[in-house]
């Protein structure tokens, strides 16, 4: 057993559920399979990243067993993500014996991941010219996919005269959780952000990638979500307006501009292709370091000063998101955001050294806009059709299309089968009112959605109704419905507050567009302190352990609050900057 | 479990020695033709599908379906050559059948097609791939600016293909086909 424990035994729950037939596939693996040659005898060169060795949905249980308490399952409907975006796990359940451990590095501060949260850590941690910083991504670039940032004050805020008071956003953070939150990491961010969001510009600066931050009026959020304005955004001379134009494509080229800035100090050690797959506790308490692996196998990594965790959600790893997330959050649902590595990582090595990890089940970032293969093109031409009535099962409208995105996510989630079978509804009076290239784009793309029933169109909206599979009677009521608020310019069922901007659904051509929630990011994490210490679950700080960015957590319940202006993003950079400045000092 | 036979036979008076070599022999030889036959039935599509489990629609999509598997199927690959299952994994799935927990056998993780599976045969290496995709210019999705992504991101086996690429941004105007 021994030697192929760490391959046959995932997990302990596995290893016990498995003892009693353990003698059968002992016997058979030595005896019959092997003769009959069942199976390939030469094992492939083990893929230092894999969907097959550390963490799977085979071995789902790890998901539970992690943690270091007894634990209750709470009897919610059993169902499959529609999420089909899998990255490579880092995380090794197993113990790694020692005799597979070819090497030890020494260093002050070992950054595990490095996209934008960990490039921070990395950079401030080596601000000060001498700590040795080691940071270890396990895919060939650091991924990043963001345009702005939610800050509270700091120097361009200022400029721009934008005064928001910490105190008032604090509030308005923990109201959008429902004040499921610890104290610390709101705090944290109503507090330093700003300075967080000026040093950042320094490290623009000190880049060659011409990068500047500058505030920008968000689209105010309407409905009773009303925030005040807190993001930063992000330009450069050197980009496209492609890259300014695309979803998230500046932040890319920030994390880029970032790895290039941490290459040329001569204390940072930036390697890609390189997991950290463990942490390492010693008997007194303290995160000693960590193992990682590298093309030459497992590798011990000594940290002297701390080891910070910057590893993202869970939003790639579809087994982990069904064992925990809201089923109705992940059933009906795609992925949204290529960017792969948000395996867990960083929370199950957290946990498992006993880490306190945000009570689940987890929040996650949601859009609607979704479709079952993805997020609906922009290259599709179909989005004018997205701004349509919002239409259940049944033909009937569920909600104010004006609610921010997690809202709108939420209650298609809450029709029929959480959320199957809900559309948009389009008509020629919006088509018509398009560009004649874009309405030819429209046209040319159309058919391949119908096609696979995402979308459908008709002459009349009885037959429309028939290719939705609703009652005629009653889509024509919700139409005639609709249309009559956006002449009386109240809408008497949910209160929707933009219907200047609606259009009515008329005309000699209608369409239906199925219309669901897209994953973006898990945003809960490992609780830390107002210094970005991980806590365990006395709230004790574990000695040499920080925690930032998608990793963290104590800073979202429930859901990602679209709402407000570009928190995530602003948890990210501020928490960097001040795990890897206290990471430093050792403190 | 040959070798467990034979040790026992050995110990018997010399008498019937002569005759041991060709009972085993026997025996061995019916071994290997069982177990060449079961080879032979094993890299079968059809085994995946009968033997263990029900494989959903993942078979008959290998002979006509939206994902890439049905191509491989014209190209002469089969299931297995593809999901290369190691001997440990099949034991632990086998383990999963024995132990009762069918819900929780996890193929598509077990059989899971690495990127490394798939530049076997496309390319040899991320680099080589990208290089005969060249053509494609500015977006060549296999040269792209956020670097190496799952082969199945976008080529799904056994499902519908994903445009990954255009869901945030223009591509060129490629479309996925197959």
């Amino acid at each position: 057993m021994s030697e192929d424990q760490s391959r046959l035994e995932p997990t302990r729950r596995g290893f016990l559920k498995a003892a009693g037939v353990a003698a059968l596939s002992a016997a058979a693996a030595t005896g019959a399979f092997g003769l009959t040659g069942c199976g390939k005898a030469e094992a492939k060169e083990e893929a230092l990243v894999a969907n097959n060795a550390g963490v799977g949905k085979f071995s789902e249980s790890v998901y539970t067993d992690v943690f270091p308490f007894e634990t209750r399952g709470i009897p919610v409907l059993k169902k499959e993500t529609g999420v089909l975006r899998r990255g490579n796990v880092a995380y090794v359940a197993n113990d790694i014996p020692e005799s597979e451990i070819k090497r030890t590095e020494e260093t002050d501060v070992l950054v595990c991941g490095v996209g934008l949260t960990g490039s921070c850590a990395a950079l401030s941690a080596s601000d000060d010219g001498t700590t040795r910083v080691l940071a270890l991504e396990k895919m060939d670039v650091g991924r990043g996919m963001f345009e702005g940032m939610g800050v509270v004050g700091g120097t361009k805020m200022t400029e721009a005269g934008n005064i928001v008071d910490p105190a008032e956003m604090m509030d308005r953070m923990r109201a959008a959780a429902d004040y499921r939150l610890p104290i610390d990491p709101i705090k944290l961010w109503a507090d330093r952000s700003g300075e967080a969001a000026d040093w950042m510009q320094e490290k623009f600066d000190e880049g060659d990638g011409q990068i500047e931050t500058y505030y920008k009026t968000g689209n105010p959020t309407a409905h009773h979500f009303d925030v005040p304005q807190t993001e930063i955004s992000f330009r450069s001379p050197q980009w496209s307006e492609k890259t300014t134009k695309n979803a998230g494509g500046g932040g890319m080229m920030i994390v880029k501009d970032f790895a290039n800035t941490l290459n040329k100090r001569s204390n940072v050690d930036l390697r890609f292709n390189t997991p950290v797959c463990k942490l390492e506790r010693n008997a007194d308490g303290r995160v000693t370091g960590a193992i990682a692996k590298d093309a030459d196998g497992y590798f011990r990594v000594n940290a002297a000063k701390g080891v910070i965790l910057a590893m993202g959600g869970f939003e790639s790893n579809p087994a982990m998101l069904e064992a925990w997330c809201r089923t109705e959050d992940i059933e009906h649902c795609s992925s949204w955001a290529p960017n792969s590595g948000g395996t867990g990582d960083g929370e199950l090595m957290g946990i498992e050294i006993g880490a306190q990890m945000d009570p689940l089940p987890a929040a996650i970032m949601n859009f609607d806009f979704g479709y079952p293969e993805g997020f609906y093109p922009a290259s599709s031409g179909l989005r004018p059709l997205l701004g349509g009535p919002m239409i259940n099962q049944d033909g009937v409208r569920y909600a104010a299309e004006d609610l921010p995105f997690q809202a709108r996510s939420n209650a298609t989630n809450a029709q029929w089968h959480r959320g199957e079978k809900c559309w948009r509804l389009g008509s020629s009076t919006q088509v018509n009112a398009l560009a004649p290239e874009a309405q030819q784009l429209l046209k040319d793309n159309l058919p391949a959605y119908v096609e696979k029933g995402y979308a459908v169109e008709a002459d009349t909206l009885a037959e429309l109704a028939d290719k939705m599979g609703c009652d005629a009677s009653t889509l024509e009521a919700t139409v005639a419905r609709f249309n009559g608020f956006i002449d009386s310019g109240h809408d008497d069922d949910f209160y929707r507050q933009n219907l200047a901007k609606a259009t009515k659904i008329e005309g000699d051509h209608f369409y239906a567009l199925r219309n669901q929630s897209c994953i973006l990011a898990t945003v809960s994490g490992l609780v830390v302190d107002y210094y970005c210490h991980v806590l365990d679950y006395d709230n004790k700080p574990i000695e040499g352990l920080y925690a930032a960015g998608g990793n963290s957590g104590g800073f979202f319940a429930g859901e990602y609050p679209r709402h407000v202006f570009g928190p995530s993003v602003g948890r990210c950079v501020t928490f960097g900057y001040v795990s890897g400045q206290h990471a430093a000092k050792g403190e | 479990m040959a070798e467990e036979q034979q040790a026992p036979k050995a110990t018997e008076p010399t008498k019937k020695r002569k005759k041991a070599p060709i009972v085993i022999g026997v025996i061995v030889a019916v071994i290997v033709v069982a177990g060449i036959g079961f080879w032979n039935w094993h890299e079968q599509p059809s085994f995946c599908g009968t033997v263990c489990h029900t494989m959903s629609d993942h078979v008959t999509n290998y002979e006509e379906g939206p994902g890439v598997a049905h191509l491989h199927q014209a190209a002469n690959v089969s299931c297995l050559d593809c999901h290369q299952a190691t001997l440990d994994v099949q034991l632990a799935e086998v383990r999963s059948q024995l132990a009762g927990d069918t819900d929780n056998l996890g193929l598509a993780d077990r059989y899971y097609v690495d990127n490394s599976v798939c530049l076997d045969c496309h390319g040899g290496s991320y680099e080589e791939l990208a290089k005969s995709t060249e053509d494609l210019g500015a977006y060549n999705p296999h040269a792209n600016p956020h670097g190496e992504m799952n082969c199945n991101e976008c080529h799904k086996g056994h499902a519908e293909q994903q445009d990954t690429c255009s869901q945030c941004h223009e591509n060129g105007g490629q479309r996925m086909l197959a």
